[in-house]
């Protein structure tokens, strides 16, 4: 078995909460591959070991696939409506199937689109990824017969409706755990990796992301402007790079290749729209520093100046 | 004469039988159903309650064990210390894998129960049967008077271990598979020492307490070698403990000597109970495949119904907190000697107030089996190896030719060896690929090769599909059906009452058995069912990130949400319209009706070049902002599509539209009195741009 098990499983059930979703994980042993790819993760080489569970749910929320916790409830997950993801390519259109699978839809799908060039590329870890290409007219044709929705321009779009990472409307204060036993992590923007801290430093500091951990709970608490925000790791490393003018975000427009440090992965949402360019999850290229750097393929230029935007990165 | 000497034989009779019953009255009664009878006394006599809920008549019985006991519990008949150590009852498991024999005397009710000469103590350790509720295949039909109950299945005296409490951690291995050397003194002090808030004292004449038959096998005391002597307390393999807070010395393992039935081993392995969920809980190695011929190991903590999320946990190398993986187990527990608490046995436990809430036992052993589990993925440990089957194999590498010769003439293929890399001292040994093909007889003096060899057993088995519930599976999913073990013992299977047939891959199929519906699969071993529904076939879309601009109201939200890879139009749009991008220096929409007019927000904080609408109307025209102060060297009219201008009906609905309307002709007018260059297709769009131009000049004149 394999992810595509799970989102076949998860299509079927349509939502539910956490456990089922694990159990299902364990129950239909996704395994292998998964544990494979979790030792060459970048997040696992910095420290962050991610359960299988969480490894695939992470991928399964950066294909558009399905949402988790906050973006599904009242449910703890709930997979999203199938949908060709359109890009603009100089020959006509690439197209990504995203959210639901079930084996009559595919089947239709594959029907339906003969006559445009469909390619299934196997993902570690990861169901596979769907590309059709082809011009507009017959892919839309495609998709009505099969009943699928289109979303055109989808990178651009999904971008264009997120708010830039500085939004100050969007951080929460919060207050610094208490007691002594909390480890306590540093971002380095210098080095781009965690460094030991202590809440001495923290209370000194204006400005800085610091990780709060103790066993299985972590918090990441951004010192800024005199006040304590909690934010997300990867909103947060952005805000500190912006803030040190630190250019991490590199572009390739020959090669229409979007590139991070992998310690600097984009939030999922803007990861999404990365990887609704090609379909396919990012690479990683390990370097000698053991951080490495993850590739987005097929990156239009305007779609790389927009993630930058959004992530207040100048394009390298 | 004789009749006189009869009778008065008979009258003695009576009186001694009086006697004897009031002896017996004048004993307390029993406090549980789990007593100790001084052999000599008692010797074929069991009551019902003996067997707990064994419903067996008493013809099945013995028509003696009524008048005897007068059908209640059984007493303790051993008056002094002394009796009770001369009248030491332990139990026996035949070595030849019978599962009952008696060693003197014919076989009685209670086989199992066997007396030891009054005078003399054991000089071999003897032993209780490893789990009493299993199923036997090679059971002999009249053995119905075997205990069904648990809690009625073992008995156990002597003077220091009168009727009292069983610890759980005195649960010895692998669930339902262990055991231990112990003497009773080296039982009680190991009750005393690890629970003392369970364990009572040997003497205080409580019943024993043994697991019911509806808690997990886990806390089954698998088997007790009962000895006395100072040969005895040598044979006990203490288990180092690593950690001084450990709760109890982990137990170190050995197979029973008959090992279990394939439907008990399936059954062990299943998720804990809630009945035990503050109790003892199943703790199972596991091993993960990882790439270039390396895995994984880790212990995986069942997790029981009562218990929180997250539990801090001490004992045999502080294994601190347990993150929970799903309801029914923790997730992976990876200490960093983990190869030598696996040689030595692994005791856990969480405390909740002072009190113990749960606990993990693990056996330490030389080798384990792993195979496929229904809840987990990967392999996990299971009791022996099954014909048919894929394991892995882990193994001391000091045991490793013992190993091979067990697993070769199992028939199964010698399997490539796996790197454990956590394990530097190559300890272990990993093979992978095992697959038994034929069963091989025990050695019956306990070894723990012995779980190398497989019995000649069969069960039905559903394998793979996609289960969406307990026993429910997807449609073009079903599992596959299959006979593990020896599948001659399994006998004809019948799917849904056809006889089935076994395709290539080895699974059992007859028509229709995929269809949507419930089926039965039956063989002479046992019944499954399962049954195959149809999964959810539509998929609605719904709000799931959405940015606000700070409204309050988020039902009037002028950002579109996200689901999936859809973007979803704002909700303050009434009648959202397709998708619309276009330049954003043009980002003023106009249709083909005066009136149709969009305007579409701007993102200046990404500095964006497009803009993206969803006017309710198809676009014809794209208009810079403010057409008469723009720069006309950039600024441009775009043609969108080709649609002629619809005047019908303007004028007639001023009421209704006239500010958009008015909004429509000023920035069409706009537009050409800058004399923007037209962005259009060909000729026709510049006809067509002076239609819409010549419109608006008309519908100003009539509005004035």
């Amino acid at each position: 078995m394999t992810a595509n098990s799970l989102l076949i499983w998860m299509s079927a059930r349509g939502q539910g909460s956490w456990h089922q979703y694990a159990s299902a994980v364990e129950a239909l042993h996704c395994s292998e591959e998964g544990e494979q790819d979790q030792s060459e993760h970048p997040e696992a080489r910095v420290g962050d070991r991610l359960s299988l569970q969480n490894l695939l749910r992470l991928n399964l929320q950066r294909l558009g696939h399905a949402e988790f916790r906050a973006g599904a409830r009242p449910y703890e997950w709930r997979i999203a409506p199938p949908v060709i993801a359109l890009t603009e390519t100089p020959v006509g259109v690439k197209g990504v199937l995203a959210g639901a699978r079930s084996k009559q839809l595919m089947e239709r799908f594959l029907g339906a689109a003969s006559r445009l060039n469909t390619t299934l590329t196997p993902q570690l870890s990861a169901p596979d990824a769907v590309v059709v290409e082809g011009d507009l007219p017959a892919l839309s044709d495609a998709a009505t017969s099969t009943g699928l929705n289109l979303q055109r321009e989808a990178a651009r779009q999904l971008l264009m409706a997120l708010p830039i990472i500085d939004d100050r409307r969007l951080w929460r204060r919060c207050e610094v755990p208490l007691g002594t036993d909390w480890r306590i992590e540093r971002f380095s923007s210098h080095d781009l990796r965690w460094k030991a801290s202590t809440r001495a430093e923290f209370d000194a500091c204006s400005l800085g992301l610091f990780r709060y951990t103790l066993s299985y709970r972590r918090h990441m608490l951004l010192r800024a402007r005199g006040g304590v925000f909690e934010v997300s790791g990867q909103v947060g490393k952005y805000l500190v790079l912006r803030r040190q003018r630190r250019r991490t975000v590199a572009y390739q427009a020959a090669l229409k290749l979007f590139s991070v440090p992998a310690i600097c992965r984009p939030p999922f949402l803007v990861e999404r729209a990365l990887i609704s360019c090609s379909g396919l999850l990012p690479s990683h290229q390990a370097d000698e520093a053991g951080g490495g750097t993850l590739h987005y393929y097929g990156v239009s230029e305007e779609v790389a100046s927009l993630a930058s935007a959004v992530l207040r990165q100048e394009l390298r | 004469m004789a009749w006189v000497a009869l009778s008065s034989a008979a009258t003695l009779l009576f009186a001694v039988l009086l006697w004897l019953r009031g002896r017996h009255s004048e004993r307390p009664p029993a406090r549980d159903s789990l007593s100790f009878r001084n052999p000599v006394e008692s010797a074929g006599k069991l009551s019902k309650s003996d067997f707990g809920s064994h419903n067996a008549s008493p013809e099945e019985r013995g028509s003696e064990l009524e008048p005897a006991l007068g059908g209640k519990s059984a007493e303790v008949l051993a008056d002094t210390e002394a009796e009770a150590i001369q009248s030491l009852p332990v139990f026996v498991r035949k070595p030849n894998g019978s599962p009952r024999q008696q060693l003197d005397g014919p076989e009685e009710p209670g086989a199992g129960i066997v007396h030891l000469p009054t005078p003399e103590p054991p000089t071999t350790p003897l032993k209780i049967p490893s789990t009493l509720s299993e199923p036997s295949t090679n059971r002999a039909p009249q053995d119905v008077r075997e205990p069904r109950d648990e809690t009625a299945a073992l008995h156990f005296a002597g003077a220091h271990c009168a009727p009292t409490v069983m610890p759980d951690a005195l649960v010895l291995g692998e669930p339902g598979e262990a055991t231990t050397e112990f003497t009773p003194v080296e039982l009680a002090q190991e009750m005393a020492t690890t629970a003392p808030a369970e364990a009572l004292s040997c003497q205080t004449g409580e019943a024993l307490h043994l697991p019911r038959a509806d808690e997990p096998e886990s806390t089954l005391v698998s088997g007790v070698t009962a000895s006395t002597g100072t040969e005895a307390t040598t044979a006990l393999e203490e288990a180092p403990n690593v950690n001084a807070e450990a709760p109890a010395p982990a137990p170190r393992y050995k197979p029973s000597v008959r090992g279990a039935t394939l439907r008990a081993r399936q059954q062990r392995l299943r998720k804990p109970r809630e009945a035990d969920s503050a109790k003892l809980l199943p703790l199972v190695v596991r091993l993960v495949r990882q790439r270039g011929g390396f895995c994984r190991l880790s212990v995986v903590p069942g997790r029981g119904a009562e218990l929180k999320s997250s539990i801090t946990v001490s004992g045999t190398g502080s294994p601190g907190e347990f993150t929970p993986l799903q309801d029914s187990w923790y997730a992976d527990v990876e200490p960093p000697a983990l190869g030598q608490l696996l040689r030595c046995g692994i005791a856990w436990e969480a405390r909740d107030r002072q009190r113990t809430v749960a606990r993990w036992v693990l056996g330490g052993r030389d080798v384990f089996v792993l195979s496929a589990h229904d809840e987990l993925h990967g392999y996990v440990s299971s009791p022996r190896l099954a014909i048919g089957e894929d394991h892995v194999v882990l193994c001391l590498s000091e045991r490793l030719p013992e190993v091979k010769a067990a697993l070769a003439a199992a028939g199964a293929a010698e399997g490539a060896i796996l790197e454990w890399d956590s394990d530097t001292a190559r300890t272990w040994t990993v093979i992978d690929g095992v697959r038994p093909s034929r069963p091989v007889p025990q050695s019956g003096n306990g070894d723990v090769i012995d779980i190398l060899r497989p019995l000649a057993e069969a069960q039905l088995a559903l394998r793979g599909g996609i289960r969406l519930t307990r026993a429910v599976y997807l449609k073009d999913f079903p599992p596959q059906i299959r006979v593990l073990g020896d599948a001659a013992a399994a006998g004809e299977v019948f799917i849904d009452g056809l006889r089935a047939s076994t395709d290539r891959a080895g699974a059992m199929t007859v028509p229709g058995w995929d269809s949507v519906g419930d089926h039965v699969v039956s063989c002479s071993t046992g019944t499954k069912t399962y049954r195959i529904e149809e999964g959810i076939e539509s998929w609605e879309a719904w709000d799931a990130y959405t940015w606000s601009d700070g409204e309050s109201n988020l039902e009037v939200a002028t950002r579109p949400s996200i689901c999936g890879m859809m973007v979803r139009p704002p909700r303050q749009e009434v009648k959202p319209g397709a998708l619309v991008t276009v330049s954003a220096a043009n980002p003023v929409l106009i249709g083909a009706r005066p009136g149709e007019i969009y305007v579409c927000s701007n993102r200046s904080d990404l500095r964006a070049r497009t803009v993206c609408g969803y006017p309710a109307f198809e676009p014809v025209w794209a208009l810079p902002s403010d057409p008469l102060h723009c720069d006309k060297r950039v600024a441009k009219v775009v043609q969108l599509c080709q649609v002629p201008v619809q005047l019908s009906g303007t004028l007639a609905i001023q009421s209704v539209g006239m500010r958009s309307v008015a909004l429509w002709t000023r920035f069409v007018l706009d537009a050409r009195r800058k004399g923007l260059t037209l962005d259009a297709g060909g000729q026709d769009g510049a006809g067509l741009w002076h239609s819409y131009c010549a419109a608006a000049r008309l519908l100003r004149r009539r509005m004035r």
